[in-house]
């Protein structure tokens, strides 16, 4: 064997040895890795699909310092939508602008999806009900019918740390991310990925459907969740758990229930994806068998397909899953209605 | 891990590079290791469980045979350890199947009696480590072995070596042992050649496979939404589908192990071009093909030999029954192996009035014919690709009575993924036809690295950029898996 094929191999076992500590060990792989922009972020549909049709850079706001719940007049818990500061504050502190109240926005960093287990995330931080309480629980679309079946069950300490330790070993989603996003590989795989969808209009995997007018990335889930027709009992047993929810929480800790689920992009703006899924308005049948339940919610999806004209404003970001301050303020102002503090100030500005 | 992902694409060089730090010595320990590292990224530990207790049972009964004196203790250490290892594959394969169809048959026959049904159980790769084990305990017993394998580690190797361990081919101790055993040195010319051949079977996969699957699981995902054309496209599609599926990863799972200088056998050589159901089974999942004709059929054909072709029939019927079972717990699987079982039967019957048919009409060595066999032996395959493919026994039966339901509804279907996807389905499908003929007829495709260098390489670019390209980035899994 020559010398050259020598060394080519010798680089392919390294290579690879370097790619599974970079993704095992983030400490080191982290200098290896393509960075972002100082103050702004990529947006994630863009990250995942790396297209340059549709490459988009949005300024971030510094998260705020944490507040402190027994303090606080309301209380905000959800997924990435109540913790975007994507060119906008936090939706807690958009919040506490529009109506004068406390608000606290609960997140964690130890605690596995607190949002999914508001039960046991409340008793994990020894949260005290001592006085009444709003809670504005929020969940994106996609997760709901999951979190119906978690949101009164109870997250158990052991098995995340079974599923640590698998994570750790066994699982490889991290290896594959960093042999995808290194310094060597990450910019050959982007020149493919532009080829390929230039030349075939093909597009990652983790891509549903994109439209060219908007240019606009859908996430793939969503399209999967389209794709799912629910039935009228399947929302009734999602609205029973979370009504199961509310009086628990009234009960234990005297917090009243206000239920936000956030549209996926692609349930707001199926229209411009051809030949797409149709929407089942899963979340107008879901607040409806909510209401009349007596649980307070947002119909976040009647609000935003009011708001969507031709030419009109983006309510969600191009090449991102998630809202534009336009969105999360149309939001924020219902639930500030809602609330209907005496404090509420249409119009301030923040 | 799947062959045809990124993970496994890594975890390749770092078994070399183990290999080469560890040295000969370590040899079995490092692919030990590494077949079962393998096993646990599908994260279910009882699957490792019930590869060791299967292990260790026929390792201990292989040795007990070798000791045993007499012919009665032979025959109950082996009959213990067969045994022992179909509980392993009842316990972890059909034992919520069994249970079902137990309480729906006391339910018919009005008796209060419930069976708790227990979880359903991921049991990839547990039919084929179990096979493999039953057939060194025959081989053993029947002395076609003539020792037994004394090196535990060698022995676990032997059921694990993970480029066969989840889908096959199941090899015979005869053949694989004494390849793990021998010296080991890094051959460059078996490691190129097992390269390509892992490349190719990527390329099958991933761009030809998976993107079938698009109007495949279009149309058997809800049959009863269409009739007629669709659900006879869908059907040849999925003839097509399932070939690439399964050569491709054993295609993988060959060039894997030829890497690392051992070969494994040999499992497809163009089904569809077969001249009968009989010759069907010749060159479709050989390894399977030779287990059931060696481990079933024939003990059984011998059983029943004073029936003729009576009993020849007889035995074919049961061994596909059991082919079918080994296939799956659910009755469409039980349907397709007995189908299976009646097309060879009925040869079995029909073959000498067949030869006189052909000899009064003159066209024995006719090409005709030939062409006439293949394409009657291909649709009847197909046929019984439906009750393979189908969820229910109830949707098979649906799209056996639809097949020939009217023409409508087939450009929907195959414009339904987008043009680019028919023309690279289309195009991917002349590719892999085209190379199969130039292996078949010329010497360049039978021993393609005698080929000058700049061919080669282009070749290796094709390749690549084939599969680059045109790969579905689905990461899906392989159908054989299921089974």
């Amino acid at each position: 064997m020559s010398r050259t094929r020598k060394i080519i191999y010798a680089v392919v076992m390294l290579f690879a040895l370097f790619v599974v500590i970079g993704g095992k060990f983030p400490a080191f792989g982290r200098h290896f890795v393509a960075g972002e922009p100082p103050g702004r972020v990529v947006a994630n549909l863009y990250r995942m699909s790396e297209l340059e049709r549709f490459r988009e850079e949005i300024p971030v706001r510094p998260p705020a310092p944490e507040g402190d719940p027994q303090q606080a007049d309301v209380l905000t818990l959800g997924d990435s939508f109540f913790n975007s500061t994507l060119e906008s504050p936090l939706f807690a502190q958009a919040l506490a602008g529009r109506t004068g109240l406390k608000v606290c926005n609960l997140q964690s960093t130890s605690f596995f999806e607190p949002q999914s287990y508001p039960l046991s995330f409340l008793e994990s931080i020894h949260y005290r009900g001592d006085k009444k309480r709003v809670l504005i629980l929020e969940s994106v679309e996609l997760s709901v019918p999951g979190r119906g079946e978690t949101y009164n069950g109870s997250f158990s300490a052991s098995g995340n740390k079974l599923d640590a330790l698998a994570f750790r070993v066994l699982k490889n989603s991290d290896v594959e991310y960093f042999f995808k996003n290194n310094v060597v590989v990450h910019p050959l795989l982007k020149r493919l990925k532009n080829v390929r969808f230039e030349s075939f209009g093909v597009v990652d995997k983790s891509i549903g459907a994109y439209s060219r007018q908007p240019g606009m990335l859908f996430y793939g889930r969503d399209l999967d969740f389209a794709a799912q027709k629910r039935t009228d009992a399947m929302l009734d047993a999602t609205a029973d758990k979370i009504a199961e929810l509310s009086k628990t929480l009234r009960e234990r800790y005297h917090l009243e229930l206000i239920y936000l689920v956030i549209p996926n992009k692609y349930s707001v703006y199926h229209d411009l994806v051809r030949d797409g899924y149709r929407y089942d308005q899963y979340i107008p049948r879901l607040c409806e068998k909510l209401t009349q339940r007596g649980v307070r919610n947002v119909d976040a999806y009647s609000l935003y397909r009011g708001s969507v004209k031709p030419g009109s404003p983006l309510l969600y970001y191009m090449s991102d899953t998630h809202y534009t301050p336009l969105g999360k303020m149309l939001l924020v102002d219902a639930c500030a209605r809602m609330l209907g503090a005496k404090s509420y100030r249409q119009g301030a500005d923040f | 891990m799947n062959f045809n992902s990124i993970e496994y694409l890594l975890f390749i060089p770092l078994v070399f590079l183990c290999l080469k730090l560890g040295g000969e010595r370590l040899r079995w320990l490092v692919l030990l290791g590494a077949s079962f590292y393998f096993y646990l990224t599908l994260k279910h530990l009882y699957l490792l469980v019930a590869l060791l207790a299967v292990a260790l049972v026929s390792y201990a009964c292989g040795l007990a045979l070798a000791a045993c004196a007499s012919e009665r203790g032979k025959r109950a250490v082996f009959w213990s350890g067969v045994a022992a290892n179909l509980m392993v594959l009842v316990a972890l394969k059909y034992l919520p199947f069994l249970e079902k169809n137990l309480n729906a048959l006391c339910a018919g026959a009005g008796l209060h009696l419930a069976v708790p049904e227990t979880r359903v159980f991921v049991s990839i790769g547990v039919s084929y480590f179990v096979f493999q084990a039953i057939s060194y305990l025959i081989d053993l017993y029947l002395e076609v072995e003539e020792k037994p394998e004394r090196h535990l580690g060698y022995f676990l190797l032997y059921l694990s070596f993970f480029p066969k361990l989840l889908q096959g081919p199941i090899e015979r101790a005869g053949d694989l042992l004494p390849q793990l055993r021998a010296k080991w040195r890094f051959d460059e010319d078996n490691f190129r050649a097992g390269l390509l051949q892992f490349g190719w079977g990527m390329f099958k996969k991933a761009v030809v496979a998976d993107r079938l699957a698009l109007y495949v699981n279009t149309v058997y995902g809800d049959p009863h939404a269409y009739s007629g054309l669709p659900l006879l496209a869908a059907t040849y599609l999925y003839a097509f589908q399932l070939y690439y599926d399964f050569s491709g990863y054993t295609d993988m799972a060959l060039g894997s192990a030829r890497m690392l200088n051992i070969r494994l056998t040999q499992n497809f050589n163009t089904p569809y071009l077969a001249r009968s159901v009989a010759d069907f089974w010749r060159r479709w999942h050989v390894s399977f093909s030779r287990w059931i004709l060696d481990y079933i059929f024939k003990p059984l054909q011998m059983r029943l030999r004073d029936w003729g072709n009576l009993g020849t029939a007889t035995a074919l019927l049961v061994t596909f029954l059991v082919s079918g079972i080994w296939h799956g717990a659910s009755w469409c699987f039980v349907i397709w192996g007995g189908l299976h079982g009646v097309y060879l039967a009925a040869s079995v019957l029909y073959k000498p009035l067949q030869k006189k048919i052909h000899k009064r009409l003159g066209v024995e060595k006719s090409k005709l014919l030939a062409r006439w066999q293949t394409a009657v032996t291909f649709h009847l395959v197909c046929f019984a690709w439906i009750f393979f493919r189908s969820a229910t026994a109830a949707d098979a039966l649906y799209v056996v009575s639809h097949l020939f339901a009217g023409v409508s509804g087939v450009g929907d279907l195959l414009a339904s993924h987008g043009n680019t996807d028919l023309a690279i389905a289309a195009g991917s499908l002349l590719v892999v036809w085209g190379v199969g003929m130039v292996r078949e007829r010329s010497a360049l495709g039978r021993d393609f690295h005698a080929a000058p260098a700049p061919l080669r390489i282009a070749v290796y670019l094709a390749l690549a950029a084939g599969v680059l390209l045109f790969n579905m980035d689905s990461n899906a899994g392989f159908l054989y898996f299921n089974f």
